[in-house]
Formats: structure tokens, sequence, C-alpha cells
């Protein structure tokens, strides 16, 4: 902003000097082209070609490298990002600094025009107007269609100004020159840097992107509910059973399982094989009157409801017994799988883990 | 056409593990605990201009009992499908199966099935019934075994499950980088026509997204070296007494100054690998405990002997431009001088950090002033630290729960990953960084080791 404004004093101020002209008023036509024309589109042309050359240093890092810059600045320009970034910023910056430099120029110049009285005059010791036609010519072939401010071989010899000889020319022929001036300055000057501008923006925007960093609490699909549960009321754990006791086998224990067991435990008195699908019987489940019921579980999948629907339908509180094997062979239950079945049990009425200590 | 998909499966098998690592989230709640999810929830991921959706589901509590109620209200295929949908519309089943009705509801109204189990336990007949129910929907599925422990069976698991799904895959959601997590969602594609149009612009998209990461990541590393190398503090103080007197506050206060900034740069870092739940911790630079200890600096940085052959480097390349511009006539002893003094310098100086000074002031009193930091092996020390951070969310998955631990790591084998001109120029610019000067392309000289 502070750049901007600055550069819309710098037009206002340089734009005025030139057009001050000499003691009559009059001002130099060649100058204020060399002003509104031909200066814009080296600046422009240059800054362009400095962006898009592909090695070599930066302007902005002969900028940077300017002593006298305070440090914070420095540090500043540094964080800006890496040096395509920065070469984007001043891009940017230069084209906007230059569009206000321009706005300042035009706008003075039709400040000038409205309350002084500007006469334009060219004045060369090599060329003549008939010289001086094409080129001017060719110079407002883009305003082609205002017809007004074309030039003319008759208004260029009524503005040529020898400074030993005493024009008589009036103003108001001299000041027609003030369309094509003006002409110039758009076409030359403003309308390519707002163009300029434009693209000096979408591409800053483009490389800053790239490195913009997410928000903190940054979400495409807001707030989650599900949250990690408490661990919630745990089952104790014991390691011996009373005897005579039943299984109930909710693990498709293999058979050698099953006898590697029982060797260690003790013989079921009875054992059934229940399934999802299997509801207990009355026989089966007289059959377990006087026993210690012990449904035997596979350790590592975790319970679920149907196993939570057959063990409520026991007559009493039992235990629940994990059991992990790989093949024939019985292993030990990991922390985490007995955490989790002590965690189910403490959901059941009086139902504990058992876990002997004789099991691998 | 977004491409749903519904994530189903057994409790405990991976569910949310896959949600979390597909969808980069660490959002998702994911416990050894069953019944973690207890809700469905979707997921819409939407980058540049593709997007996805994940629903996460609560698993699978009666299956075998939801199938017999299926069978009894279907007498052959043509209405197996209408009965799903009977199923999860009927107020006695979502009474006595809310679970099953929760994570059917997605897929009758369109999401395709990605059906989790654990490879790492055997296959068994319970598996079935679930199997069945998710056939009986009609919709494209797909089965993705998550190896949770281990691969042992993973062959007995891929023949049963190739009998109800017409793609099965292995995919750990615990260790798959982000090429394994970017093919599996090519191959998602091919579950129904159309999607391969909204998958592979996806898939593009993540990985510009990825480039759009490691750029991000640098620009944190070239502001956290240029800020804490350039790092300066100073108290304006009345005599010289007072002066000594702040020095133990000062410097304090500077040493903390640098160690938030640098933890606010890790915290963007992980802020950029959408980490927005993760502990870390690393290997502390513990200023407090000794200030002038810098044995922990070589555990990051380089050793006093790399030092001096960086700096050496360093310096005999600035020497080599005076012999140029003397076009030879100074006999190499720019270049051989050069190199002597920055590599001595760097080798006698490897112990100092940052100096207290105090200077008089042209309109009277002192100026208290600690640091900045000269230390040459400074700048090694941050990146070092930046680095192996930076390495190791690369590699983390958004399923990973654990606290992110970083020790100390072997940066001198990372820089040999360089070629001899890109280690001499990031030498140099070290050197200028350690003497405060700026350094104009830092980014440029550290993007290979950010992405190696």
């Amino acid at each position: 902003m502070v750049l901007a404004v600055a550069g819309l004093l710098a037009g206002i101020v340089i734009t005025l000097t030139f057009l001050s002209g000499d003691a009559q008023g009059r001002v130099n036509l060649l100058y204020l082209l060399f002003l509104f024309a031909f200066l814009p589109v080296v600046g422009l042309v240059l800054s362009i070609f400095l962006l898009l050359r592909p090695s070599g240093k930066s302007l902005a890092a002969w900028i940077l490298d300017i002593p006298f810059w305070p440090q914070h600045w420095h540090r500043e320009m540094l964080n800006l990002g890496g040096s395509d970034i920065r070469r984007a910023w001043f891009f940017y910056q230069t084209q906007l600094i230059a569009l206000c430099l321009g706005a300042g120029g035009l706008l003075a110049f039709l400040v000038l025009l409205l309350g002084s009285d500007v006469s334009f005059v060219w004045r060369s010791t090599l060329l003549q107007a008939p010289d001086l036609l094409p080129v001017l010519t060719v110079l407002s072939m883009p305003w082609q269609f205002w017809s007004d401010a074309q030039p003319s071989l008759e208004l260029l010899q009524l503005s040529q100004d020898f400074r030993l000889e005493v024009q008589q020319n009036t103003a108001i022929e001299l000041g027609q020159w003030w369309k094509y001036a003006f002409a110039a300055q758009c076409t030359y000057n403003l309308i390519p840097r707002c163009i300029v501008l434009i693209i000096a923006r979408a591409y800053y925007r483009r490389k800053t992107a790239l490195t913009e960093l997410p928000a903190a609490g940054e979400s495409e699909s807001g707030n989650l509910q599900n949250v990690v549960p408490q661990l919630g009321e745990l089952a104790p754990v014991l390691t011996e059973v009373a005897v005579p006791f039943a299984f109930i086998d909710w693990a498709i224990l293999p058979d050698s399982c099953l006898t590697s067991l029982e060797q260690t435990l003790g013989k079921a008195k009875v054992v059934v094989r229940v399934d999802p699908l299997t509801e207990l019987t009355a026989t089966e489940i007289s059959g377990l009157a006087g026993l210690s019921t012990i449904v035997l579980v596979k350790s590592w999948e975790p319970p679920m409801g149907e196993l939570r629907d057959t063990i409520e339908k026991l007559p009493a509180p039992g235990l629940v017994l994990p059991l992990d094997w790989e093949g024939d062979r019985m292993q030990s239950v990991s922390d985490t799988q007995l955490l989790e079945w002590r965690r189910f049990c403490g959901t059941l009425d009086n139902w504990s883990v058992l876990l002997p200590s004789k099991l691998p | 056409m977004t491409p749903v998909f519904a994530v189903v499966g057994h409790p405990n098998k991976g569910k949310s593990s896959i949600v979390a690592t597909l969808a980069h989230d660490d959002r998702v709640a994911i416990s050894a605990q069953s019944g973690t999810t207890r809700v469905t929830e979707s997921l819409h991921i939407s980058i540049g201009s593709a997007s996805f959706t994940l629903i996460d589901t609560p698993g699978f509590q009666r299956p075998a009992r939801a199938l017999h109620w299926l069978q009894q209200h279907a007498s052959n295929a043509e209405q197996r499908q209408a009965a799903v949908r009977k199923f999860i519309e009927d107020p006695g089943c979502q009474k006595e199966f809310p679970d099953e009705v929760q994570l059917l509801s997605p897929i009758v109204n369109g999401a395709a099935i990605l059906y989790v189990v654990d490879g790492s336990r055997p296959y068994g007949p319970e598996y079935e019934p679930e199997m069945e129910i998710l056939r009986w929907t009609g919709q494209p599925s797909m089965a993705l075994i998550n190896p949770i422990e281990n691969e042992n069976h993973i062959e007995p698991w891929t023949q049963a499950l190739s009998q109800y799904f017409k793609v099965v895959k292995v995919f750990n959601a615990m260790q798959a980088d982000f090429e394994k997590q970017l093919a599996i969602l090519e191959t998602f594609s091919h579950l129904k026509e159309g999607w391969k149009a909204s998958i592979m612009p996806l898939i593009a998209e993540y990985r510009s997204h990825r480039s759009r990461q490691e750029e991000q990541s640098l620009q944190v590393l070239v502001e956290l070296l240029t800020d804490l190398c350039s790092y300066q503090l100073s108290r304006p103080v009345l005599n010289k007494n007072q002066a000594r007197a702040l020095q133990s506050t000062l410097e304090t206060y500077y040493f903390n100054q640098m160690k938030q900034r640098e933890a606010k740069a890790h915290e963007a870092l992980k802020r950029i690998y959408r980490y927005r739940n993760l502990d870390s911790t690393i290997y502390d630079l513990s200023f407090e405990d000794n200030l002038f200890d810098t044995e922990k600096w070589i555990i990051w940085g380089l050793n006093r002997k790399q030092l001096a052959t960086a700096a050496a480097i360093a310096g005999a390349a600035a020497g080599a431009m005076v012999d140029v511009s003397l076009a030879g006539h100074s006999f190499l002893l720019g270049t051989v001088g050069g190199g002597l003094l920055a590599g001595g310098s760097a080798w006698f100086g490897a112990d100092r950090i940052a100096d207290y000074k105090i200077k008089g002031l042209p309109v009277g009193g002192y100026e208290a002033r600690q640091g900045p930091v000269r230390n040459r092996n400074f700048p090694y020390v941050i990146l070092g630290r930046y680095l192996f951070l930076n390495q190791a969310l690369r590699q983390r998955n958004h399923a990973q729960r654990d606290t992110l631990q970083i020790e100390e790591g072997n940066l001198s084998a990372m820089l040999e990953q360089l070629t001899a001109a890109q280690r001499k120029a990031l030498h140099g610019a070290f050197g200028k960084l350690s003497r405060q000067k700026q350094v104009d392309d830092l980014a440029a000289l550290l993007r290979s080791l950010l992405r190696a």
C-alpha cells in the first residue's frame, strides 16, 4: 500500500515536471512520448525478462543484496519463501508500483489539461515532420478508431518549434496533441500494466498456494463422533476352577487342544459345542446344574453380541476362558486380549475370566 | 460420481485404521478395545477437484442371526437385495441388530464394500454369515486382508475370501506407505464402472498434494533456519554491572525463544502432514542443562571433523573466487588459504554457541546483547532435527497412535546422498547463515535433502 501511494505520488511529480514545459508553457512532445510510451514498454519488457530468466540471480536477490535494508525487513523478505516466491512477489510489486506510477502520471496530465493551457511542440535538428510522421502513425495504430487522436503532417509541421523563431501558432492548435499523448499513455502504459498486474497476481498466488500451511483445525468432515471409550469395569481373573465343570465350546476348539486343555484342568464333565444359531436346549441347560460353567473362546476374536446373547441364557454365572493356539499348539494369551475379555466379563453379572496358571 | 466405500467387518480387525490411513486423518478413533466405533461415520475426503467418501462402521455383532432373519425373508436370489433393505428398515431389526443395521445402511444406499479381516489369525467359519450378508446386498465389493501382527494366514484367508469377493488384496493399514495407499485406491477404481474416471484424478491429486506438502515443509525449514541463525536479543542497560546481572536472564530467555521457535516449526510440519493429535518427543537440545555443552549438537549436526571439512570446502570455494578474479596470479593461495582458515575456525569454534556482549551506546549507556549463534554447526543441528522429524512423518501412517520418538540420526549420511556440487553449495550456504548473511536460494539447496 505504501509503495503504491509512493508510486502514485512519484507519477504525479514526474509528469508535472515534464509537463511544466518551458517559459511559454510549451511541452516537448517527443520527451512526453519517451515518458508515456517508450519507458513503460522498456520497463515492462525488462521486468518480464527478469522474471522468466531461467537461471541467474533474480532482481529480488539483487535488491536484497543492497546493504542498507533494515535487518527485520531483510528477514521478512527471506521469510516470504523460496527464491521463486520472492521473485514472483517482487514482480507483482513492481507491476503494482509501475501501474500506480502510470496512473499518477495520467492523473497529473488530465489535471494540467483541465487547469492549464499546454502547448505540445517538438524540436529536432535532424528530423523533419515527414520523417516523424510514419513513426507516430505506427505508434497510433492501436487507436486507429479514434480519428481525432491520429497524427497528421499538417499538425506536425504546425507544432515543430525552433527556439530562435517566434511561433505564431495558437495554443488551441498546439494543444490538439493531448489526445495523441493520452491514447499513447493508455495503450503503452496503463492497459498492458493492468493486464500484467493481473497475471502477476495470479502467478504469485499460485506460487504461494504451494506453500500455504494448512489451518490448525482443518477438517473436511467436521468433528468426528466416535471416541476411544473408557476402559470400564474389569472382571477378576481366576487361575483355578472348582470341579466338576462343564465346557461350553464357543471357540470351535480343535480336538488336540481340547485334550491338552483337559490334561491341564482335568476332564470336563460335560462339553457342549454351541454356535451363534444354536439355542441351548433345556436338556443341555439342565445338564449344567451343579457344574462350574467355563465358556471357551478364541482369545483373538473380540467378544460379539452373539456370545453375549448365549452367555445371558446360561442359568448361572461362570467363567470365560480365552484360548490362543497356532495349529495344534496352545500359546499364551496376550495382555491386550486378556484386558479385552476382562472388560467384556465386567459388563456381565458376576462373570470372571479364567486364566489357568498351568496353561502356556 | 463420487465413489463411496463402506468399510465393514468383524470388530477390531482394523476398519478404522484403514479409514484413518486412506483419509490421512489421525482424528479417527482407534484403540485395542472392540466397539470403539459405535456409530457409522462418514469421512468425505476432498483433494483439489477430486473427492471420495469413506464410511467407518461398527463391527458385526450378530451376523448369524441376521442372516437367519434374511433367509426367512427371501426365498430366492431375486428377493435378496429387497430383503436386506427390509432388514434395515424393519423397526424390530433396528432394535435387535443395531450394529448390522448401521453398517448395512450405507451399502444399501449405494456404497461399495471394503470388507476387512485380520490376516495374522486363522480363518474361521464364523465369518461366513457376514460375508454371505454382504453378498446379498449385490454391491461392488472387495476384501482387504489386514495383517495386524503377521502374515501367517494370508493364504487360507485369500482362498476363503475369493469365494465371496471379486477382488482380494493384502493391505497393512498400519504400515502402508504413501505408494501402497495409492495402489489400493487404484484397485478401488476397478470395483464399479465409471469409478475409474473419479479415482484416477484423485490419485493424481494425492500426488500433487504430496508435492505441495514437500514445498510447504521446505518453506517452514527455510524460515526456521533463517530465523534461528539470525536471532539476536538485546536490552539497553545503564551500566556494565547491570548488563552482567542481566546475563543469565537474557540467556535463558534467548534460548527459550529459540526452542519455542523450533517447536513451532515442528508443529507446523506435523500440520502439513495432517497430524493433528500427534505427540512427539525429540532428543532435546537442552540449552538449559549446559549451555556450552555441544556434545548433544553433534548428535544432530556434524562432528568436529565433518564440520571442519564442510567449512574448508566452503572456504576454499570462496577463496577460489579470489583466484579467479586475479586470473590465477595468486597461485591458488585463495583456495588453499580460504579452506584452511575456514576449516580451522570451524574446528576450534565447534564448542562456541552464542556470545553475550556488552556494547557501549553512542548516546550513553550500554546494550546487553545475546546471540546470534555463530557456531557453524548450528544450521546443521537445526537441519538434522528437522530432517529426521520430516522423514518420520513421511513414513508414518495416520492409523498409528503411539508417540513419535525421534532419536539421533546420521546427518552426514544424508548429506552423502547429495552430489559433491550440492554439498559444496550447502556448506557454503550454511557458512553464510552462521555468519548471519543472506542466502538467496536456500530452498533449492535443501529440496533434495527433504525429499530423500
